[in-house]
């Protein structure tokens, strides 16, 4: 919403909304949402340069941009006038709505500067905010790569393993953020690496099963190791994203089922939690999508993320849903199945 | 009764021939891949050389270096009559702070350099920094992306799986063509299949002869590296 002392429409929305100062007047709200003649005036206003318009009731209209899209302020009789029959009846009729155009002036120049603030600030953030972003990952790169030196060299507690999955949780984290902040960075990713799926979700359920405790929830893990070609740096985001999820909307005290199968020239990886929710499987990739309100954390970012890595690796990804059970389904061309199955 | 069956038997000779007439025919040329040696981990780390080219010193120096890998560390990327030597087998290549010698934008000029003077170098891009969609450049040209604050057992997985592709014959075969500045497609399908003829054979001198026959000097130093290379055992 724009900070206005007077009454201002969002021409984007089609929406009048009441200033801080001065709220528009109860003819004016009744106008907009029932005349024609209204509508049509604000359409036409939005496609005219910015500047001083009068409605066909009388009321003093100023289109100006901020952020990128046009505003009118209106619903006020401004100073100096059109000096129409219908202005001086609505000035008569609604005194509080009197206004000077130099104010309605101040207003735009103010917001002008609080435009230009804005994009100052985002361009420094630009500039410092990846910057900051890499010492972050560097400093969780110290932390996760001694905590698996010391494991490794038998110095390791069970401390120190918590640790370590805190640090690739981060990770992970980190990868999200990244690949969301820049798709097509993501999308330039080299996909040539070989990845071991089934080992790849088995190291995933062990990142997230302190989580998974928390919850009273179990992970089990069962199939074939197929082999993928992908990037190693954005496709584990997607059996993190699915897991992670499953967690997250999962019912407690309930098992969560990833299965990794190949078949033919394919893979499947399937990942099966029982729910509360009222998941849409078609809307759940849609950026934004959220369907635990505000008692589960979450932008609704992590299945937009994933659909997008998968059709990267030229794959689909689709959601079924069977009364309170969701399955994520991920299939992918596959290289090969390696020997040993084992299941967890 | 005799004759008869003589006869029948001559016209299943004659159609057993045939058949395997035709079945050499249609036989598929064996590919590059039948000729890669199974290499093992001890042979890996003895035959491949790393440069890792980083302002700073990562962790995973020293773990490569404990692995028992020849690893050179290059703060800037300056070294660049090695990188022309082609010596190096792989190369992992920070982003930020190096390569600055060759343009400004920094480890991609490097990686692109690399690519020219050395394409038989396979190339990691080493970073955990965001890049712009201009730099992702970086991440496009280079054979892998290894995040800097991956573990350190998963960065070694990483980087001997693509150790090892630096020694395949394909990859060194794409190296020639790259080096060679063959565009044209039945060029590259001639060359492959001189390349399968010779390493069946193991000459490597007839080769270099078709090479010579076709382009007209094989003796070009980076050239005659890379052809070395394909023809060296490695088992």
């Amino acid at each position: 919403m724009i900070p206005s002392f007077l009454p201002v429409i969002d021409v984007m929305s089609m929406t009048l909304h009441d200033g801080s100062r001065v709220s528009a007047c109860a003819f004016c709200k009744k106008a907009f949402q029932s005349k024609a003649e209204c509508i049509r005036h604000y359409e036409k206003v939005h496609l005219d340069p910015p500047g001083y318009y009068q409605c066909p009731f009388g009321f003093t209209s100023r289109s100006f941009y901020f952020q990128g899209q046009m505003w009118i302020m209106t619903g006020v009789v401004a100073f100096p006038r059109f000096s129409t029959a219908e202005e001086m009846e609505m000035g008569k009729r609604y005194p509080a709505i009197k206004v000077a155009r130099e104010d309605l002036e101040k207003i735009i120049i103010f917001l002008a500067e609080l435009d230009g603030l804005r994009a100052d600030v985002i361009e420094k953030a630009a500039k410092v905010f990846p910057q900051q972003f890499h010492e972050l990952r560097k400093l969780n790169a110290a932390v996760l790569q001694n905590a698996e030196k010391e494991i490794r060299e038998n110095r390791g507690t069970a401390a120190l393993q918590t640790i370590q999955s805190a640090a690739e949780l981060m990770r992970n984290n980190f990868d999200i953020l990244e690949a969301l902040s820049n798709i097509d960075t993501m999308r330039a990713l080299p996909l040539d690496d070989t990845i071991n799926v089934y080992d790849l979700v088995y190291k995933t359920r062990c990142v997230f099963l302190q989580r998974a405790t928390s919850r009273h929830m179990e992970i089990s893990v069962t199939g074939v190791r197929a082999i993928v070609r992908g990037s190693r740096k954005s496709f584990p985001i997607v059996p993190a994203v699915l897991l992670e999820n499953a967690i997250k909307y999962g019912r407690s005290w309930s098992t969560i089922r990833a299965s990794v199968s190949g078949s033919g020239k394919f893979m499947l990886l399937i990942v099966e939690n029982e729910t509360d929710y009222l998941i849409d499987p078609v809307t759940c990739f849609t950026r934004g999508t959220r369907f635990a309100g505000d008692s589960v954390e979450g932008g609704g970012f992590g299945l937009f993320l994933a659909k997008e890595i998968v059709l990267a690796h030229h794959g689909e990804i689709r959601c079924e849903k069977n009364g309170g059970t969701v399955r994520m389904l991920v299939k992918m061309p596959m290289e090969k199945v390696v020997p040993s199955v084992t299941s967890v | 009764m005799g004759p008869i069956l003589i006869g029948r038997l001559s016209v299943l000779c004659r159609s057993f021939n045939l058949i395997m007439i035709l079945k050499s025919w249609f036989k598929k040329a064996p590919s590059l891949e039948s000729f890669d040696q199974t290499l093992t981990r001890e042979r890996l780390i003895q035959s491949g050389r790393i440069i890792l080219v980083d302002d700073e010193t990562p962790l995973l120096i020293q773990e490569l270096k404990d692995e028992g890998f020849a690893v050179d560390h290059d703060l800037e990327g300056k070294d660049l009559h090695n990188l022309e030597s082609q010596i190096y087998d792989l190369a992992i290549l920070d982003y930020h702070g190096v390569g600055q010698r060759l343009g400004s934008s920094q480890g991609l000029d490097l990686l692109k350099h690399i690519r020219r003077v050395s394409p038989r170098t396979r190339l990691i891009a080493y970073t955990s920094r965001s890049l712009n969609a201009a730099e992702s450049e970086f991440f496009r040209l280079s054979h892998s992306v290894l995040p800097k604050d991956l573990g350190l057992g998963d960065s070694l997985v990483l980087i001997e799986s693509e150790l090892r592709k630096a020694f395949s014959k394909e990859h060194l075969f794409e190296a020639l063509i790259s080096k060679l500045q063959l565009s044209k497609p039945q060029d590259k399908q001639y060359f492959h299949d001189a390349l399968v003829k010779a390493l069946s054979k193991g000459d490597e001198s007839t080769f270099k002869e078709a090479i010579t026959k076709a382009v007209g000097d094989a003796s070009q130093k980076a050239v005659e590296i890379i052809i070395s290379k394909l023809f060296v055992v490695t088992t």
